[in-house]
């Protein structure tokens, strides 16, 4: 393994401190679930790594009926799967986190670390798009607020600057919002080949009547990525089976997949499809909040 | 031999002798052997699957600090090659390379990091030559690459010798069978089928990867600890490649494995033994090579890419009454234990079902991969896998129940098979009903979505145990009373150290608590053959038994001089000799041991109480020209499986709801045992093998050599605890130790038809590959509507 | 270097390290504790189970100064002197080992989530030991092991 300093910091202060100091030359690792790999793999050449795990003051889930849900960038994905709150408010968090990898990494991975790493199959980026979520990004300077469709670059890459820590994710309320996350891998285990996430806004009187919906699909491109022209056709309008297909269709030719040894294009196509399909009609088909 | 007999030991649910050990952490496998100054080995691999080796420049390496000796493969480290049955394998690659990762040089360094590093600085130039991967051109006479221009030259195993065939060059073992006319059969038939079936290149996973560990005693013999399941093979291996006296290598087994499923060639031993040797001076540090999981699961032998054509001709009113089938294992580099499996491939073909016109062409060749062969089932899951899907074709078109079809036609007692061996012990209808039974065959289940589509599938299938065949057992009684045995059987997690020590238990009359089994090694434990082809119950088992004859006669003769009775009036139990029907007449071992005036304790004869016993089956060698044998094998295990799939067929996902087997297994020593055999042979690698494993290769380098990419099923992919049964079914063979067969070969034979047959049940799709994945499912439906339409 | 200060079953450990040194490589290499296996280095086998701080962890891929005051419990601190845990009783008693390199993760992994939700549907457990691979047993006894566990437990 690459030589490197290691700093456990105390603060965000001092997280930041250090990403000010060292920029391109330092990392962050944090539940290290994905970052021990690339190290040991000889994939990253930190001079300096920069453990974040032990900021308790990130790792917290808070609830608020105007502003939405807060999640610390520390929080395990274990937390968020057990999470009353979350199970309550936004199952499909709690739901997509039961499927990611297993329990022990879980346990120790987090929202913050899985986000930064940007694993174009990550399945917590495509269901935060989804929601409509914004991340705080950190620096010595002050902090920004992006909004999850603009964080995510490319296979691996970020708009997070060397001297940012992503600190905040914030999804805001929706009214009426319902959602469903489905994930498609040979075995529960594996990163999604496919995935695919679906959160609408029905109207308070017609349950069918969609007011505003994201539809977006993971797994299938450079990053997770949303189809507009597919959110066009339920936009608005009372959702039937017609439009479901139409919807599904628009977002299986919006998806971007690579033929590798997970399936051909071709068929990651038909599973966007599917899991589109599917997604809609579940979250439809939830009792209204 | 009644199998339903009670006893005391025998078929009884004894507690795994090493299970605390295991349980605890306790338990020491080779790769936690932990040494003063052992040294840590690395390998240059070749990253072309052809060339010619020009230069190798490990100057860089040997002068990196903390590398202790750098290796190549020349004169000096490699002067002979070796070979299961054909020596064509060097230790280290000299002169051309022949797969990717073919190792061409070795670095024993401080830590692993630094022989990592120094492999690296090893500078090696190739010219490439053309590859080839394909089985069938491999196969033809004029394949693009001839891996062994040599072939003919090479040493060959003396007791069951390869065959090559002259006009093709790669072929490295032939073999076949002729029985009856197969022209007038396919005459005389009402319906004739042929068809092609593949499956993929696979690996065993073992969950702990070869290792060896190889060091040079303070008298200058070579010792080496290894994960191999044959230390005999591995010792011969040793001193037959170095040119060395036999006597000066010792091998030696932990007495804990990670498992083997018959891949353990003992390469990684190899290297570090080399390593240990080229070493300068003294001290020559103990060094351990201990394979990566990417090294491991891309470079150690594979279950073959198997090609099977099968063309059957049958009645109307469904008798088989010929089959013709071509079986292609499609080997590596080195022939290993492909050239067996290549051979032993057709046993399954050859006696599941009566057949009184049966041809079979079994082939073995090289392609520029790493080595094919031994895996659970020894070739017969793969020939299996063609013949039992084509069973299922045969039924359809006739109209017939797959079931019954199969029970009209199965192996039975006192049949004739292929090889014209009359069958013995053969518990096939048994084993299919009982299968039809679990899996409540006939009854239908419905799913309750449109696009989820349910259906059965059952299948057939028998793994025989090899010949020739030896191997031998010393049980010594201490004056405490306890039972050693001294055997070569490797435990590797299938409980051989238990069933012996029952077999002990049994044969002593005394607790299993009060029984020791010694781990192998060569200095210590005698000949085995090996442990694989599920033939350590039977063999072993045998020789245990004898050898506790002859340890007991010692006992009997030291007792009887004392309790003045004749030693046929003698029994043993709870560690005292007695006369049968008077047992207050007795002498406790111990007491037949004096204390000596300096020292401990000794025998007034006979120095210890050892008895040594070989169990020799040397079978009958099948003629050259028709395969025909009275005795080809030892003993055949039949099993049946069937299995319940739901298909979704908007994703092409398959979820396999219920999958039952039943295995003939002669008296079961040990149920629990025996069912873990099961468990793990259908759960899996039954469902692995069939729905989700294939070694993916492009131009010989492996795409998916780790466990993200490599997928065995993991706790969700098999069924519940309540829908997977197993039955055990006891058809005693008269020969076996108690009636006692085997079960772990068997185990996975007929999985993948059983599933696949009910895919067909489910969507009306026939796969002749496996792994039948989601894609392929879900491609084959879309060329089926496109076809109806 | 760092200094590395952590408890291990209960004791009070320190020592000098490589940053870059996996726990699994501390544990197995540096203190010959070889209950805590190494079976594929990317956290996806779970032969490297051990309990952190009361979490399941895979110990090939968390660095030994991620765990600096932390509390470790691996398979050798399971039993004490006199008994077993009943995880591994069960285990032992249910036939549930078989060579036994998977073993210690399994037992681990099972005894962390016990711990969590001690009354487990077999969906669960299957679910809990998802991460843990097994090529010799199907997992069929030792799903079985750990419900006959739960049970043993709560009475």
């Amino acid at each position: 393994m690459h030589q490197f300093k290691y700093h456990s910091v105390g603060s965000v202060e001092e997280a930041c401190g250090l990403l000010s100091e060292h920029g391109e030359e330092a990392k962050i690792i944090c539940g290290g679930q994905s970052l021990v790999i690339l190290l040991k793999e000889g994939m990253l050449f930190p001079s300096y790594l920069i453990d974040v795990k032990g900021l308790s003051e990130l790792d917290y889930i808070k609830y608020d009926e105007k502003d939405g849900l807060r999640i610390g960038a520390t929080t395990t994905h274990r937390s968020v799967e057990k999470s009353d709150e979350i199970r309550a408010r936004l199952p499909i968090l709690a739901e997509m986190e039961k499927t990611v990898a297993s329990l022990a990494v879980r346990n120790w991975g987090t929202v913050g670390g899985s986000l930064a790493h940007a694993d174009p199959a990550s399945d917590l980026a495509t269901t935060l798009l989804a929601l409509g979520a914004k991340l705080t990004l950190t620096c010595a300077e002050g902090e920004r607020v992006v909004e999850a469709d603009n964080f995510f670059v490319d296979y691996f890459e970020t708009t997070l600057r060397p001297d940012e820590l992503l600190t905040e994710i914030h999804i805001p309320h929706h009214e009426k919002g319902r959602g469903h996350f489905y994930k498609f891998a040979l075995r529960s285990t594996d990163l999604a080949a496919v995935n695919a996430a679906v959160y609408l806004m029905a109207s308070p009187e017609d349950p069918w009547f969609c007011r505003d919906v994201r539809i977006s699909m993971g797994s299938v491109g450079p990053t997770s990525l949303r189809s507009k022209r597919a959110e066009e056709v339920l936009r608005g309008q009372s959702v039937n089976d017609k439009l479901i297909a139409e919807a599904a269709r628009l977002a299986s030719e919006d998806a971007q997949p690579n033929s590798d040894i997970n399936g051909s294009e071709e068929f990651k196509r038909d599973i966007v499809k599917v899991l589109v399909s599917r997604c809609i009609n579940r979250a439809l088909s939830y009792e209204m909040n | 031999m009644d199998s339903r007999e009670e006893y005391k030991y025998i078929g009884k649910r004894e507690e795994n002798v090493n299970a605390v050990a295991k349980a605890t952490g306790r338990a020491q496998f080779c790769s936690d052997i932990q040494m003063t100054g052992m040294l840590h080995a690395k390998v240059k691999r070749s990253p072309y699957p052809h060339a010619k080796i020009l230069s190798i420049d490990t100057s860089k390496a040997e002068s990196l600090p903390g590398v202790k000796v750098v290796i190549v493969g020349d004169e000096k480290t490699c002067p002979e090659r070796f070979g299961a049955g054909v020596a064509d394998e060097y230790v280290l690659a000299r002169d051309k390379v022949l797969f990717v990762g073919d190792p061409v040089a070795a670095v024993a360094a401080e830590t692993e990091e630094i022989a990592q590093e120094a492999v690296d600085l090893i500078e090696v130039e190739y010219e490439e030559l053309t590859p080839v991967f394909d089985g069938d051109e491999a196969l033809s006479e004029h394949p693009p690459a001839i891996l062994h221009e040599d072939l003919k030259n090479y040493k060959t195993l003396r007791s069951v010798p390869p065959r090559y065939v002259g006009e093709r060059p790669n072929v490295f073992n032939y073999f076949r069978i002729r029985k009856g006319d197969l022209e007038k059969g396919f005459e005389n038939a009402d319906l004739v089928f042929e068809n092609r079936f593949e499956t993929a290149m696979i690996h065993h996973v073992q969950m702990e990867p070869h290792c060896g560990v190889a060091m040079v005693d303070d008298g200058g013999r070579l010792v080496v600890w290894g994960t191999s399941s044959k230390p005999y093979g591995m010792h011969r291996d040793i001193h037959e490649s170095r040119n060395l006296p036999s006597s000066s290598v010792r091998v030696i087994i932990p007495a804990h494995v990670g498992g083997s499923f018959g891949g353990r060639e003992p390469k990684a031993e190899q290297i570090a033994a080399s390593l240990a040797l080229a070493q300068k001076g003294y001290p020559k540090r103990p060094v351990m090579m201990w394979l990566t999981r990417e090294e491991h699961l891309s470079t150690t032998t594979t279950r073959a890419h198997y090609l099977v054509d099968i063309k059957t001709g049958v009645k109307k009113d469904g008798t088989i009454i010929a089959n013709k089938l071509r079986l292609v294992l499609v080997g590596g580099a080195y022939a290993g234990t492909g050239y067996l499996t290549a051979r032993n491939a057709s046993f399954g073909p050859a006696a599941n079902y009566k057949t009184e016109n049966f041809s079979l062409d079994a082939y073995g060749v090289y392609t520029n991969q790493r080595m094919a062969g031994a895996y659970r089932g020894f070739g017969n899951a793969e020939a299996l896998w063609g013949m039992e899907c084509q069973m299922d074709v045969i039924a359809e078109a006739l109209k017939m129940d797959p079931l019954e079809f199969r029970l009209k036609n199965c192996m039975d007692e006192d049949e004739f098979n292929a090889f014209g061996e009359k069958m013995h012990s053969v518990g096939a209808v048994e084993c299919l009903k009982a299968a039809a039974e679990m899996i409540e065959w006939g009854k239908k289940t419905e799913s309750k979505e449109p696009h989820l589509k349910r259906g059965k599938g059952i299948s057939l299938g028998n793994k025989y145990s090899i010949i020739p065949t030896a191997s031998g057992a010393i049980v010594k009684v201490h004056p405490d009373g306890m039972v050693e045995l001294r055997t070569s059987t490797v435990e590797i997690g299938q409980g051989s150290s238990t069933i012996f020590s029952q077999m002990l238990a049994e044969e002593f009359q005394v607790p299993v608590s009060k029984v020791r089994v010694l781990n192998p090694d060569t200095d210590i434990t005698p000949f085995d053959l090996g442990t694989s082809s599920s033939r350590s119950t039977f063999n072993m088992g045998n020789a245990i038994r004898k050898a506790c004859l002859d340890a007991k006669k010692q006992l009997f003769h030291l007792a009887a001089t004392e309790l003045k009775v004749d030693p046929d009036d003698l029994e043993t139990a709870d560690c005292k000799v007695f006369v049968k029907g008077s047992p207050e007449r007795s002498i406790e071992i111990k007491d037949l041991f004096i204390p000596m005036v300096i020292g401990g304790y000794t025998l007034k004869e006979g120095a210890e109480i050892i008895g040594k016993a070989t169990y020799y089956l040397p079978g009958v060698m099948p003629d050259p020209d028709t395969g025909h044998s009275e005795r080809p094998a030892s003993f055949y295990m039949f099993v049946s499986q069937a299995a319940e799939v739901e298909v979704d067929t908007e994703t092409g996902q398959i979820r396999v709801l219920k999958i039952v087997t039943a295995n003939d297994c002669g008296k079961a020593i040990n149920p629990t045992l025996v069912e873990g055999q099961q468990e793990g042979g259908v759960l899996s690698m039954g469902i692995g093998s069939t729905l989700m494993e294939e070694v993916i290769v492009d131009n010989g380098v492996m795409l998916n050599p780790q466990f993200a990419d490599y997928k065995i099923p993991t706790t969700l992919e098999c069924p519940s605890c309540d829908n997977y049964k197993s039955a055990i079914i006891e058809t005693a063979h008269r020969e076996g130790p108690w009636g006692a067969k085997g079960v772990g070969e068997g185990t996975m034979v007929c999985s993948s038809p059983a599933i696949a047959a009910a895919i067909y049940d489910a969507i009306g799709i026939r796969f002749h590959e496996i792994p039948i994945t989601p894609e392929k499912v879900l491609k084959a439906l879309k060329d089926k509507e496109a076809t109806q339409k | 270097m760092e200094t590395l200060r952590l408890k291990i079953n209960g004791e009070s450990v320190e020592a000098q390290i490589d940053p870059g040194m996996t726990l699994q490589e501390f544990l197995h290499g540096k203190l010959g504790m070889t209950g805590t296996k190494l079976g594929c280095g990317i956290g996806m086998c779970g032969c490297c189970t051990v309990i952190v701080d009361g979490k399941a962890a895979k110990s090939c891929i968390m660095l030994a100064v991620q765990a600096s005051g932390k509390s470790v419990e691996t398979i050798e601190g399971l039993a004490d002197e006199q008994s077993l845990d009943p995880v591994q009783e069960a285990f032992v008693h249910n036939g549930a080992i078989q060579c036994g390199f998977c073993s210690p993760g399994q037992i681990m992994a099972s005894r962390a989530f016990l711990n969590e939700c001690p009354n487990p549907t077999e969906d669960e457990v299957r679910h809990a030991l998802s991460g843990n691979l097994c090529r010799c047993t199907g997992y069929h006894k030792i799903v079985q092991a750990v419900l006959k566990a739960s049970q043993i437990q709560e009475q």
